[in-house]
């Protein structure tokens, strides 16, 4: 057992509250990814978890044991760090090896279980290099061996992709998503990539100013957004918002449609629009529309399709997948 | 655009700043060469032609500083004293930097501000106090009368230096050793002090030189003549009504190398240590 739960958790820097108080439970062996923009107290949540920051308020269980006052080296926890937090005078193999030994485990345990390590996260040939030797995926890579080596109950993961260039953070969330699999640990995962929120977790979390906005599966956070903000993030490109006399007859004040369930015609829809510019993807066209009152919109439409900057076109979203909000929460009916 | 022709821009210099940098290795080389020739050279050749080659290669007054038997001694004393002072000015400012920089706790920022303090106080204020405590502390005319104080006073400075390296280590680095299980001693020990060789070797020069070359707290402090350093070696050459240059000279050519050959060692990793932020790897 090695679910994580945060009891009304407050942190506050001197006059400043980066946390009221949180309250979120990790079910075991999940992979929860905390999401949201820079600031909002989400890589803060990660280091109170790891120990690093103490909470000004609340307590932490892992497994249901109260850790909130125990230190980071015995909470059954590993981290692995944005920067990667390499040693740089050690190489791959004391670096994977380097928990092991400040728990004064046997060398030939040490060295059985930087074997494995290096064998799932396929670094074999590279344990006798020092880290600046390395590339950033394979910096990475020995980052997470440490965390594995000490076969913690928890992983933390904060924003590790993200000095990494494109190509290589999409394969490395596959391995991380298959050692996930292949581990069972419950992994806890900050970003504020909602790409990676999406493809990785079992279980979204979406901060905002200290604040957890909604928790639940991707596809139910991205289908049935609670909140104003939790619609806006989650998605790319990003839902739309439209006002006034465009929203008032679907009974709101604030309709959301995501880009891909507005659909385009050369006749008449429910609005019409003219395109302002269009981006060709491929297999998909992404259009920028100018709707009436001066409002704006972005559809999507599959490739082969294409509407000619300047013309109006017909726009018609699809009724079941409107999202209706009133003062900056989901409206329950219609 | 003409690009520059040279491989590395930010690297050339320019014409001034080598008439720069030969001026400032003039007034470092010329008094060494003097010091240096001076030795091989008698005293009327000294007085009539000192800056000019020696007419002759005279080896007498070399010989005769290495053939008086206090030089040796001299030289010993001196070593023990200056590594002693360096070993435990390195370890103890090195322990109370990192403690300053990556403890948090009470009062930190007074216990530096209070270290920095130390910076303005000189030596020879102090003399009279310091030689009435190492009297009462029974550490006249012993090694340790001298290393105690010169490491006293040389912690100021060397704990700025450290302190500022250490606050450039990444933090990252030191919240991982944390979660591996690192106690303090263990961060210190394992993950600052490996990473920390720039300006351990910074340090460990500027507090040997100022050892090496410390003449008043010996003076004070040792009085008999077999823990003379070679400084006060120096008073052998010197009458009160003349003065032997060129025995003077040959003693303090050969008292240099050691504190060259210290500084050659140590050359390469100082410039990393004192130009800090950019040797982040």
């Amino acid at each position: 057992m090695s679910s994580v739960s945060l009891v009304e958790i407050g942190k506050q820097f001197g006059a400043l509250s980066v946390l009221p108080a949180v309250n979120l439970t990790i079910p075991d062996g999940s992979f929860t990814v905390i999401v949201g923009p820079s600031g909002c107290g989400k890589s803060t949540l990660l280091r109170i978890v790891a120990g690093l920051e103490s909470p000004t308020s609340g307590q932490i269980l892992i497994g249901g044991a109260d850790v909130t006052h125990v230190d980071p080296a015995e909470r059954g926890v590993a981290m692995v760090f944005q920067s990667y937090a390499l040693y740089p005078h050690m190489t791959v193999a004391q670096n994977i090896g380097f928990p092991l030994k400040m728990a004064r485990m046997q060398r030939a345990e040490i060295e059985r279980r930087v074997g494995k390590a290096a064998g799932i996260l396929k670094l074999e040939p590279l344990l006798d290099r020092k880290p600046r030797a390395l590339s950033g995926g394979q910096r990475q890579r020995v980052a997470i061996g440490r965390a594995i080596v000490r076969e913690p109950d928890v992983f933390l993961f904060d924003e590790p992709l993200s000095n990494l260039d494109a190509a290589l953070r999409t394969q490395m969330r596959v391995e991380l998503a298959e050692l996930h699999r292949e581990l069972g640990a419950t992994m806890i995962y900050v970003t504020h990539d909602q790409v990676e929120a999406m493809t990785m977790a079992d279980q979204i979390v979406v901060m905002n100013g200290g604040r957890i906005e909604q928790v639940g599966a991707p596809m139910d956070l991205y289908n049935e957004p609670r909140t104003i903000f939790v619609a806006g993030f989650l998605g790319a490109p990003k839902m739309n918002f439209l006002t006034g006399g465009l929203a008032k007859p679907f009974g709101t004040e604030l309709l959301g449609i995501r880009p891909e369930h507005l659909n385009l015609s050369d006749g008449p829809g429910e609005w019409s629009a003219q395109v302002r510019h269009c981006e060709r993807l491929g297999a998909q066209t992404v259009y920028y529309l100018e709707l009436p009152e001066n409002q704006q919109a972005i559809a999507i439409s599959d490739g082969e399709r294409v509407h000619e900057i300047g013309t109006t076109v017909g726009l018609a979203p699809r009724p079941e997948k409107l999202h209706r909000f009133r003062d900056g929460m989901r409206q329950s009916t219609a | 655009m003409a690009r520059p022709s040279k491989p590395n821009a930010d690297y050339a210099v320019s014409p001034w700043q080598w008439i720069g940098v030969g001026i400032m290795a003039l007034f470092i080389l010329v008094p060494l060469y003097v010091t240096a020739a001076g030795g091989f050279k008698s005293i009327g050749e000294l007085r009539t032609q000192p800056f000019a080659l020696p007419e002759r290669w005279d080896l007498s007054s070399f010989h005769a500083v290495l053939s008086n038997g206090h030089f040796g001694q001299m030289m010993v004393n001196s070593l023990i004293i200056s590594a002693m002072t360096v070993v435990l000015t390195v370890l103890l400012a090195s322990m109370a930097a990192f403690a300053l920089v990556h403890i948090r706790f009470f009062g930190r920022e007074y216990l530096a501000g209070f270290f920095t303090i130390g910076l303005l106080f000189p030596v020879a204020t102090a003399i009279l106090p310091v030689f009435l405590l190492l009297r009462d502390a029974n550490l006249l005319n012993s090694a340790w009368g001298v290393i105690l104080p010169q490491v006293a006073f040389g912690l100021a400075f060397a704990i700025m230096l450290f302190r500022s390296f250490f606050a450039e280590l990444p933090r990252e680095l030191i919240e991982a050793a944390r979660m591996d299980r690192c106690g303090y001693l263990g961060i210190y020990w394992y993950v600052v002090l490996p990473l920390s060789l720039p300006i351990i070797a910074t340090v460990g020069v500027f507090t040997f030189m100022t050892s090496w070359n410390s003449y008043l707290l010996p003076l004070v402090t040792l009085s008999a003549e077999n823990q003379y350093t070679w400084p006060l070696g120096i008073q052998q050459y010197q009458g009160a009504y003349s003065t032997d240059w060129p025995k003077l000279l040959a003693l303090l050519t050969l008292t240099l190398a050691p504190a060259i050959v210290f500084f050659l060692a140590a050359q390469r990793y100082i410039i990393a240590g004192l130009t800090g932020g950019a040797i982040k790897g």
